[in-house]
């Protein structure tokens, strides 16, 4: 009997144990939520402060990566960006010329020297909470980024001088003429200085900026919610809410936009199909300013010789490598810049030219005839990357060069390989450039004070390079930088240290009542309030 | 028994250091810089070392582990990530909430189906279901739980639209991920409680209770399943312990915020900080999970009982009674 009575208890502490989890599961935490509704109800309809009739409807976005943070100083990845680009409003912005263009809050600028720059603010522009956007504000938000991650946009700028409540220059320790292509990035965007240094660690629980969405609430690890900003100073979007998901697995993001869980979803090339032939789908492909390239590295002794060089080039089809990696969703590369951005010269720079034949001929003339040439390959895990480096080592063995490959994921990789840059011969890698301006991405990938995990993975160390890139970086005048990149893009080219292989594009599926045509852009950071929905 | 739980909590600090010590080491070792992914690609020289000095990479990997550990110890402050500047004990406690659940409930479900089915299947020896649970325990063993986990929101969610292919708030949203993720644990137990059975209802003492004329369910229950219980028990605490840390892709197929997720992800960026706030969390649920089935024996087994010097009626009844009044076993 006492024995009966103690299984008993544990069957009781059991069913006690699992009653308590589930209350304790039984509802969300939703961290850092905030109030909401500043608007009047009229009949049913609802309205902001101007009268405008809001629409009631949520966007919901599933985004590729994790959202890192909400606070540009820490976290400049564009998954990131995506969200706070909705929340901050930057100084400068593109048009649809390409033209660079004041933003939303200002009202006029002038360059008065050849380092300094003068801002005009417009009036009653407010952040969310109510206060005023001031010149102080643009101060800390520039100079708290530098010697940050956001370095490679801001760490040129000396200081910002503060000329009154609306008034403010810009000055830099050197010439940049990529400087204010920097300033339309989202990562640039404008803070108010008394909420971030009061809010300490725990001000990206409730960013407040300026934009046309205000933070309401972030379910770490699933989501963040962002609601219309009623009282904002432009154009009212026309969603009420986004709401933006990390969906990191390509297989789990298009399972969530097949049952309507988002409107929105990037998609793997395996996924298309699924939505191209679905009428309640429809893809929609984004250009971007992303190359996937192979690369040589200068360090090594095997690839010194630029007939070898020629001879890995010959070797490779690109064209049947962009065709097979991406499904239709990327172009053959030409030049090392995408020819969405400026100065890329990649209508003029051929396709490289593939011919195995003068490849193996070129090897013999080296002494490969008998002895084939053997080389280090260096791809991490990423799939594209994958994807383009099995295919060239197979391009490879047919021209009777060996490779071996050496793989991990990209932190391992640049940690091992790329930091110590004598180990390896070859490599497969990704270029992105954040901004249309080239000179961030050329400066961190060829200029030698950058070697190493850094970007330099091609370890070039050329004098003549160095000052090329300096002399296009400091220049305003936009007909020399051309110049100069031109001549940077020729001479990747003819010293085949590079073979850009292809210049992708991301596919969106999006629901076909959808309209994200004018959101998109390729820098990554896609401009989420200006979705419409079709009629 | 008090003297026993207090012994082993003390314990866990050892443990703990060890571990978090251990963790810090290999972390250190890696390739990858901290301070470069931290700052992300394509900045320069300068501002990468700057952002070492700030964390405090420049210095020896002892200082910086004692510098941590003086901050978790005496302020409870495990730091904020390299990554996004968010205090990593935010983002634990946002986080290890839902792994908990998940493993628990999975471990849970796993030993609600497996057990019965492992008691059935040992009665029934030979027969048509013994050689249907076996079955099922061996494609549960040997297929991953990602692929139970597709192939369910494939029929569950895509193709029928009965159960959302994501979340975990309600419990229509738990179902799938618990299923899928308890296969295994499902499997085990029924292995582990069959084999155990076995084992026991062999046994002289069996025989004649049988004989004495107990009921069959009484007799199974009661007697022969108690004393098969401690293997089942230990599965199941090393059960939940792999679940802890290993959910990682069912979590991410599932969009469940869980630990396992956020150490991945911390791994790869080496953030530091995380990875060690989110390896000692795992490390003393797992070391207190063993506590508990270490008691359980106790409570299961006598013989274990009076290895404590148990008084007759076990814990309660010393709890009770008190040290000095509780009679005595004899």
């Amino acid at each position: 009997m006492r024995k009966r009575r103690g299984m008993y208890y544990v069957l009781l502490s059991a069913l006690t144990a699992a009653g308590l989890m589930a209350a304790c599961g039984a509802q969300p935490k939703e961290q850092a939520k905030t109030d909401s509704e500043a608007v009047t109800e009229n009949g049913g309809e609802k309205k902001d402060t101007a009268g405008e009739t809001l629409s009631e409807e949520t966007l919901n976005v599933a985004l590729s990566s994790n959202i890192g943070g909400l606070d540009p100083k820490t976290t400049v990845d564009r998954y990131s960006a995506n969200v706070y680009g909705c929340i901050y409003e930057t100084l400068l912005a593109y048009d649809d010329n390409e033209n660079i263009v004041p933003g939303q809050i200002v009202k006029s600028y002038e360059q008065t020297d050849d380092v300094t720059y003068h801002f005009n603010l417009k009036e009653n522009i407010h952040f969310h909470n109510g206060q005023e956007l001031k010149a102080g504000d643009v101060k800390f938000s520039l100079e708290r980024g530098i010697n940050t991650s956001m370095n490679y946009l801001v760490g040129d700028i000396d200081h910002v001088e503060v000329l009154g409540d609306y008034e403010f220059n810009i000055v830099l320790g050197a010439s940049n003429g990529a400087f204010l292509a920097g300033l339309t990035t989202p990562q640039t965007g404008i803070l108010s200085e008394k909420t971030v240094t009061e809010g300490g660690d725990s001000y990206q629980m409730n960013p407040v900026g300026t934009g046309p969405y205000r933070f309401e609430s972030w379910e770490q690890g699933v989501s963040v919610t962002l609601a219309l900003n009623e009282d904002y100073h432009g154009e009212k979007p026309y969603y009420h809410k986004i709401v933006f998901y990390e969906i990191s697995d390509d297989t789990t993001r298009a399972n969530q936009l097949e049952v309507n869980k988002v409107n929105a979803a990037i998609l793997a090339s395996t996924d298309i199909s699924r939505f191209e032939s679905n009428a309640d789908y429809e893809t929609v492909s984004a250009q971007t300013y992303g190359l996937i390239y192979f690369g040589m590295n200068t360090n090594s002794e095997k690839v010194a010789d630029e007939n070898v060089r020629k001879a890995i080039a010959y070797a490779i089809d690109t064209e049947a490598i962009t065709k097979a990696a991406y499904f239709g969703y990327a172009d053959t590369a030409t030049s090392i810049l995408n020819p969405n951005l400026v100065y890329s010269d990649a209508g003029k720079i051929p396709v490289n030219e593939y011919d195995p034949q003068k490849a193996k001929e070129l090897l013999e003339k080296n002494g490969y005839g008998s002895e084939p040439l053997k080389l280090t390959m260096v791809i991490d895990t990423r799939s594209d990357v994958t994807s383009v480096g099995t295919m060239i080592k197979s391009f490879l063995m047919d021209a009777g060069i060996e490779c071996e490959v050496v793989t991990g994921d990209k932190t391992s990789m640049s940690g091992s390989y790329y930091a110590d840059g004598t180990n390896y011969d070859i490599f497969v890698g990704t270029w992105y450039c954040a901004t249309p301006d080239v000179n961030s991405q050329i400066f961190t990938t060829f200029h030698s004070s950058n070697n190493g995990a850094t970007g330099g993975y091609v370890w070039m160390h050329d004098d003549g390079i160095d000052k090329l890139i300096e002399d296009a970086r400091k220049s305003t005048d936009s007909e020399k930088r051309q110049e100069l990149y031109s001549e940077l893009q020729e001479f990747v080219y003819e010293n085949k240290w590079w073979v850009p292989i292809s210049y992708y594009a991301d596919c969106w599926g999006v629901s076909a009542d959808l309209d994200i045509s004018q959101c998109l852009d390729p820098a990554g950071t896609h401009q989420w309030w200006k979705a419409e929905k079709k009629n | 028994m008090i003297k026993y739980i207090l012994k082993r909590i003390l314990f866990l600090i050892p443990t703990l250091l060890f571990v978090s010590f251990l963790v810090y080491a290999i972390l250190y070792a890696a390739p990858g810089d901290p301070a470069q992914l931290a700052i992300g690609e394509g900045a320069t020289q300068a501002a990468i070392e700057a952002k070492r000095i700030e964390l405090g990479l420049d210095k020896p990997l002892l200082m910086q582990y004692l510098s941590w550990l003086k901050k978790a110890v005496l302020h409870f402050d495990f730091g904020t990530s390299y990554r996004s500047d968010i205090s990593v004990a935010y983002q634990i406690q946002s986080y290890f909430p839902n792994t908990l659940k998940l493993a628990g409930f999975s471990v849970l479900a796993g030993a609600a189906v497996g057990i019965p089915a492992g008691i059935l299947a040992s009665v029934k020896q030979a027969s048509w279901f013994d050689n249907l649970v076996m079955s099922f325990a061996m494609i549960g063993m040997s297929v991953p739980a990602f692929v139970f986990a597709l192939v369910m929101i494939l029929i569950f969610s895509v193709k029928l639209r009965w159960l959302p292919p994501s979340g975990f708030s309600t419990v229509k949203e738990m179902l799938l991920p618990v299923i899928a993720l308890g296969m295994q644990p499902m499997a085990i137990c029924a292995r582990m409680t069959r084999s155990s059975m076995l084992e026991v209802i062999r046994q002289d003492y069996i025989r004649t209770i049988r004989a004495k004329g107990q009921r069959e369910f009484d007799l199974i229950v009661f007697h022969a399943f108690k004393n098969a219980l401690m293997p089942i028990l230990t599965t199941i605490g090393l059960q939940f312990g792999a679940l802890i840390g290993g959910a990682f892709v069912t979590e991410t197929i599932f969009l469940i915020p869980g630990l396992g997720r956020l150490l991945v992800s911390a791994v790869t960026n080496r953030d530091y900080p995380l990875v060690l706030g989110g390896v000692v969390c795992v490390a003393a649920v797992v070391a207190v999970t063993n506590l508990f089935i270490d008691l359980a024996y106790a409570f299961v087994d006598p013989r274990v009982r009076a290895q404590f010097g148990s008084t007759r009626g076990g814990v309660f009844s010393w709890l009770r009674h008190g040290k000095e009044k509780a009679p005595k076993e004899g």
